[in-house]
């Protein structure tokens, strides 16, 4: 007799996720599966569409990262138009891409993950969330939101607005911001970079305390996958595609991400409608590699600000040899290193003179009937590849999210978190409550395209193997 | 609200998704609520627009008097509802959105500010990837936005505004 425990978020209109996990007679663990249901959908709706609308509309796929998606099919744009961008528009475009990484990395550890860290796993699941985590410390829910609320800031202030701006394009930008509005931004950084240290030591100091969720929350070999600078440094906006195994060996460097389909596929399952990409050379499902602030901290050689530069050294020592670091769990750690090297970063361009420049846009006609713009984006890397017809008009697109390349990794992180804490046909609340917190490591963007209005619960079914129910869960 | 001489000061957050069909039925109502900005008696009105409601939508709502949300709904409700949100706590599994009595919420402990808040619920249909309200939804939307004229002249004291309403209405 086999059983199928399911636990299945519900939402309004975005799509559906849940997990199946698979048990034998004896009531073990025998698989494990994180369902997705992606849009596949925008892709085509962009058929028809000019490409000078495209930054605009892409940024709707994400309710949260469409700065993102933004920056990245303006690239698209700009390989299609075949020209250089402004020094002062390439500069503002990476700011943006910082604001964008400092609003979700903080919305990732203060609103969804922390919670687990400072209330722990055993914790009730009515108080295990942000509201139970303010009446534990008000103080640290106040910093992490005007933490947040810094990035949204930067990203009010270049695009007009907080969410669907249309603001970069093919070319550059719209418009550049102004020194009052720089100002403000400046004067916010020292509190800003305290929040952002207070994070980086709270996540430091509970490694010690989950010690045995460490070792199992999606601790496996893998590839990592990401963009560098031209010197091996962290990079976020330009660079080329690195590739290094889980033993720290670089087995591919320099990639031009414009050919990242040449190095890339997307393997299908039928239990799932989001595809499962993976690295040609090594096949499906070997090609399994993760993207994300852990494969990025583990590929890059240096980072350019001094203090996340000093914690990449400290995060390099998590392993005593050259080894990557393999366990999904330190997500969190390399999420708030990046955290910190984007609040610095952000500094350090709004210092900039050319940050005020007011030539922003080169403009030119289609001379390619073809364009890919990639990205780090706060989940990993994104490619937008657009296909157009001489005046313009989309006739093909195909977009690699982050969360999609992070596909296999989440199955087989809830997979061994599943085999490593489930005993029996029933799920203790803070088994399940481990399960959400593995997923949580890669911070998947399940919320994309809409909003969920709160209505996200978890649904846990039950069944024999005889598809009876015998339990259902929800919470 | 009986708020004599002393003006509160309304916030109007609509959200959802215009590409999604009828979820852009929050984005619909801010253009048809824009105008107001330019009219002198609503100054102190402020408009916003996002794909979903966040975490720091409770500090940004804890500076108002009154706060709006404006929202499309899959729910079987004829035309739009209109109601006061209660404060409560949510549970996220790893959704990044907050509910309206979430922010609510939080505003209250962390800002320690209670506003007025409703919901303004607008009946939608369509959700496919589109843009452009379906026609009940469209219908619904302009009921909506004169009651919600209606309920404003209640607070404040607003000059009538002139559009060619009667087209729609």
């Amino acid at each position: 007799m086999s059983s199928v425990i399911t636990i299945s978020p519900v939402s309004r209109i975005e799509g559906h996720a849940k997990i199946t996990i698979h048990l034998n007679a004896k009531g073990e663990v025998e698989d494990a599966r994180f369902h997705v249901n992606e849009f596949r959908g925008f892709e085509k709706f962009c058929e028809g569409r000019l490409l000078w609308e495209m930054p605009g509309l892409t940024s709707r796929i994400c309710g949260i990262c469409p700065a993102s998606h933004l920056v990245t099919s303006a690239k698209a744009g700009d390989d299609i138009l075949s020209i250089g961008i402004p020094e002062t528009a390439e500069k503002l475009r990476r700011l943006l891409v910082l604001a964008q990484w400092i609003q979700s990395h903080a919305l990732s550890f203060f609103h969804l993950s922390s919670p687990d860290f400072l209330l722990g796993f055993e914790a009730d699941p009515a108080i295990r969330n942000i509201f139970g985590l303010l009446h534990h410390d008000k103080e640290f829910a106040r910093k992490g939101i005007r933490l947040r609320k810094f990035g949204q800031q930067i990203i009010e202030f270049l695009g007009g607005r907080r969410i669907h701006t249309p603001w970069a394009v093919a070319g550059g930008v719209r418009e550049s911001f102004t020194r009052e509005e720089r100002d403000t931004l400046l004067s916010w950084y020292p509190e800003v970079l305290e929040t952002a240290l207070m994070a980086l030591d709270t996540v430091k100091q509970i490694h010690d305390q989950f010690t045995k969720e460490i070792s199992c929350f999606g601790n496996f070999h893998s590839l990592f996958v990401g963009m560098v600078g031209s010197k091996g440094e962290l990079e976020y906006y330009g660079g080329n595609l690195r590739i290094m195994d889980s033993a720290g060996n670089i087995i591919a460097d320099n990639i031009d991400p414009r050919e990242y389909y040449n190095h890339f596929g997307e393997a299908s399952e039928s239990w799932s409608y989001l595809k499962f990409p993976y690295y040609k050379p090594l096949g499906y499902p070997k090609g399994i590699y993760r993207v994300g602030p852990l494969a990025r901290l583990n590929i890059c050689d240096s980072i350019e600000t001094p203090l996340a530069e000093q914690e990449r050294k400290m995060f390099k020592d998590l392993t005593p040899t050259t080894e990557a670091v393999n366990n999904s769990f330190y997500f969190h750690y390399a999420r708030l290193i990046e955290l910190l090297f984007a609040v610095e970063r952000v500094e350090q361009l709004l210092c900039d003179p050319a940050i005020l420049g007011t030539h922003v846009r080169s403009k030119a006609e289609i001379n390619k009937l073809e364009g890919v713009g990639a990205s780090e984006a706060p989940r990993g890397t994104l490619f937008h590849h657009y296909w157009v017809n001489e005046d313009g008009v989309l006739q093909k697109v195909n977009m690699l999210i982050a969360t999609a390349q992070n596909n296999m990794a989440m199955n087989r992180t809830v997979r061994q978190i599943a085999m490593q804490y489930i005993d029996g046909k029933k799920i203790p609340e803070p088994v399940l409550n481990r399960i959400e917190a593995g997923i949580r490591c890669f911070d998947p963007c399940l919320s994309c395209s809409t909003h969920a209005v709160g209505q996200m619960p978890l649904e846990v079914l039950l069944y024999d193997d005889q598809g009876i129910l015998l339990e259902r869960r929800v919470k | 609200m009986n708020v004599g001489e002393i003006k509160p000061k309304i916030l109007i957050h609509a959200y959802g998704n215009p590409g999604r069909g009828d979820d852009g039925i929050g984005s619909a109502f801010v253009q048809m609520c824009q105008p107001w900005l330019s009219h002198e008696s609503v100054h102190h009105l402020t408009i916003e627009s996002s794909y979903q409601l966040s975490v720091e939508d409770a500090y940004t709502m804890s500076e108002f008097d009154i706060v709006v949300f404006v929202d499309a709904t899959m729910e079987n409700i004829e035309n739009f509802t209109f109601t006061a949100v209660q404060q409560k706590q949510q549970s996220p599994f790893t959704t990044h959105a907050m509910s309206p009595s979430g922010a609510l919420y939080l505003c209250k402990e962390l800002y320690g500010k209670q506003p007025e808040t409703y919901l303004l619920q607008i009946g939608g249909y369509e959700w496919e990837m589109l843009e452009g309200l379906s026609e009940q939804a469209e219908k619904n939307l302009w009921k909506a936005f004169h009651f919600f004229r209606a309920k404003l002249e209640e607070w404040i004291e607003l000059e009538h505004y002139h559009e060619d309403e009667h087209e729609h209405s």
